[in-house]
Parts: structure tokens; C-alpha cells; sequence
């Protein structure tokens, strides 16, 4: 990991590559579950952009996962806070009757429980994919969200009850 | 029962992140719905991780890789890269300066020296009417001119 970060603060392309190959593929997922599906890509480019810019600054000691996964983790924060801002604006015009539920493939697992994180509160979600696709300990998961431990672990319960729910009718 | 109490110790418990809490490990030793909410918690994870194996699509791995640094050297290496012409550039070049000599550059070889010796001669040719405009003193005819007007006596006399 330390020829990683030394490679990418010397600005060297293989280490770049090494970037893009051991996260690339984490980064997205769980950018794209934060956000879904259509801004993912462009919000997972622009990580990588900040990535870049801001790897010369890095200092070891702390999680590298950490310090990638806050830097994701605030793209899509703020994402969302502009999501919201724009969907008050246009509600305020918009009947509530036209606006269709999000479709749920029941058939499928998989669609199922992309669903069911869709529809955790911005802050369960957070946490939850912090914990699971990041692989962040929930200690630094508090830190970087800026919450006591137990607030982070009692938005984790929560999050799990509804997906443990959500999922009754999937069992395998 | 206490099952409230051990909220956080279930969800820690469930991801591994607990070590041994011995009022939390008896009461889950009596306690089956506390065993059954850590279960459900394994179980919801080891679907996420079945499920969540999607790599990102590959036109977005192009974009990425198309913002790959353009230095592909380690710093020691461009320090050495620039030492070692710095030596090359002692070892060869400075020499030839010393001599005077420097070996042939692209430069020289596409020299026309032919067209060269065609605008020399052009240039002589467009001086040559003008040196031959310029009126040739006659210096035999000022000297005799000379001596007429001042009356010194004839060559022989001086």
C-alpha cells in the first residue's frame, strides 16, 4: 500500500493504473448505490479527479480506504443535498399523483436489495455502504461522518432491520 | 429481557468488530431472538456480498485510465535519466567544441551549395555594372593638370 501512494504522489501512470484496478470497481459500486444509477459514473470520474489532485497531500497514518472512501463519500453527500434541492423546487409544480414509485423487479435478489438501499434514509445508506462495500470499521465510519460510534451503529441496525425485511420474500 | 441494551454489541458482534464482553456474552448465551437478530445481520451481508460483485461498466474504465498521469518515471529515475545526459553531454559534445569541430547536423547536410554559389554570382553580377559606372580617375592626366596650373617645371626637373 505505502509504494501505492508513494507512486501515485510521484505522479507515476502505474501507479494510477493500480488505483483505478484494486478501486475502481468498489469506488463505483458504491458511489452508484449511494446515488444510483445515473450520475454514478460521472460522480465516480470526478472521485477520481479529487483522488489525483489531492493524493500529494495525503499523509500515511491514517486508512488509505478511509481517506479514498471520504473523499466518495462527499461527492455523493453532496450530490444528494443538490438532488434535493432541485426535487423541492420542482415538486412544488409537480402533482404528487404523477410521480410513479421506483419499479421493483421482485423476480430478482439482486434488484431487490439494489431497492432496498435505494430506499434507506441518506444516513443508513451512508453507513451502511461505508461498512460494507468500503469495508470501513464503524469507528471511522463515526469519524468520517462526523457522529458518535453509537449513532453510526444505531443507523446500521436500523438500516439491516429494513433490508432484513425487505428481503423476507427472497429467501434462498 | 436486556435485549435493548446490546444493540450496538449485536450489529459489532455481526461484522466481527467485537471481542469478548462478558455481560453481552451471557446474555446472548440465554438469549435466542439476540442470537437470531445476529444471524439475520450475517445473513443480510452474505447477500450483500453475493449480490454486490458488479464491476464498473467499461467505458467508465477508459475514461479513468484516459486520466492517467502522463510522467511515467519515479523521480530517482528522471534524476538519473538527467545525470546521465548531463555526462553524455561532457563526455561528447564538449570536446568537439574545444576542437572546433562539430560532427555534421541534419541541418548542414541539407545545405544547397549550389544554389549558394547561384546567388553569389547573381550578387557579382549586379555589382559589376556599378563598379564600372564609377568613373576611373585618370591620375597621369590630374598630375599633369596639376603642374600646368601651379607652372612647376616639366617631370624631368623635380
Amino acid at each position: 500500500m505505502a509504494d501505492l501512494i508513494r507512486g501515485l504522489q510521484a505522479g507515476e501512470a502505474a501507479a494510477y493504473e493500480r488505483l483505478v484496478r484494486e478501486y475502481g470497481d468498489r469506488i463505483y459500486r458504491f458511489v452508484r448505490r449511494m446515488v444510483g444509477d445515473r450520475s454514478a459514473e460521472d460522480l465516480t470520474q470526478e472521485a477520481f479527479v479529487r483522488i489525483h489532485r489531492s493524493v500529494a497531500s495525503y499523509e500515511p497514518g491514517g486508512s488509505f480506504d478511509s481517506w479514498l472512501f471520504t473523499i466518495a463519500n462527499n461527492l455523493c453527500i453532496d450530490h444528494l443535498r443538490r438532488r434535493r434541492e432541485e426535487r423541492a423546487l420542482s415538486e412544488e409544480h409537480e402533482p404528487a399523483a404523477a410521480r410513479a414509485a421506483d419499479p421493483v423487479d421482485a423476480r430478482e435478489l439482486r434488484d431487490a436489495l439494489t431497492h432496498a438501499i435505494a430506499q434507506l434514509p441518506p444516513e443508513q445508506k451512508q453507513v451502511f455502504l461505508l461498512r460494507e462495500e468500503a469495508g470501513i470499521p464503524f469507528r471511522e465510519i463515526a469519524r468520517m461522518t462526523g457522529c458518535p460510534l453509537n449513532t453510526a451503529l444505531g443507523r446500521m441496525h436500523y438500516a439491516m432491520e429494513h433490508l432484513r425485511n425487505s428481503l423476507k420474500a427472497y429467501r434462498d | 429481557m436486556d435485549c435493548d441494551r446490546f444493540t450496538d454489541e449485536k450489529v459489532l458482534l455481526a461484522h466481527g468488530e467485537i471481542g469478548h464482553v462478558p455481560e453481552f456474552d451471557a446474555h446472548l448465551a440465554s438469549c435466542a431472538p439476540c442470537r437470531g437478530d445476529v444471524a439475520e445481520m450475517r445473513d443480510v451481508r452474505r447477500r450483500y456480498r453475493a449480490s454486490g460483485a458488479e464491476a464498473m461498466p467499461d467505458r467508465l474504465r477508459a475514461r479513468l485510465l484516459a486520466m492517467r498521469p502522463r510522467v511515467t518515471h519515479a523521480a530517482w529515475q528522471r534524476w538519473v535519466t538527467a545525470a546521465a545526459a548531463a555526462v553524455l553531454l561532457g563526455v561528447l559534445v564538449v570536446p568537439m567544441l574545444r576542437s572546433g569541430r562539430l560532427p555534421d547536423t541534419p541541418e548542414t547536410k541539407t545545405w544547397d551549395l549550389p544554389a549558394i554559389e547561384e546567388v553569389r554570382e547573381r550578387v557579382r553580377r549586379e555589382e559589376e555594372p556599378r563598379r564600372s559606372a564609377v568613373p576611373v580617375r585618370d591620375i597621369d592626366r590630374d598630375l599633369r593638370e596639376l603642374k600646368r596650373k601651379i607652372d612647376i617645371p616639366k617631370d624631368d626637373e623635380w
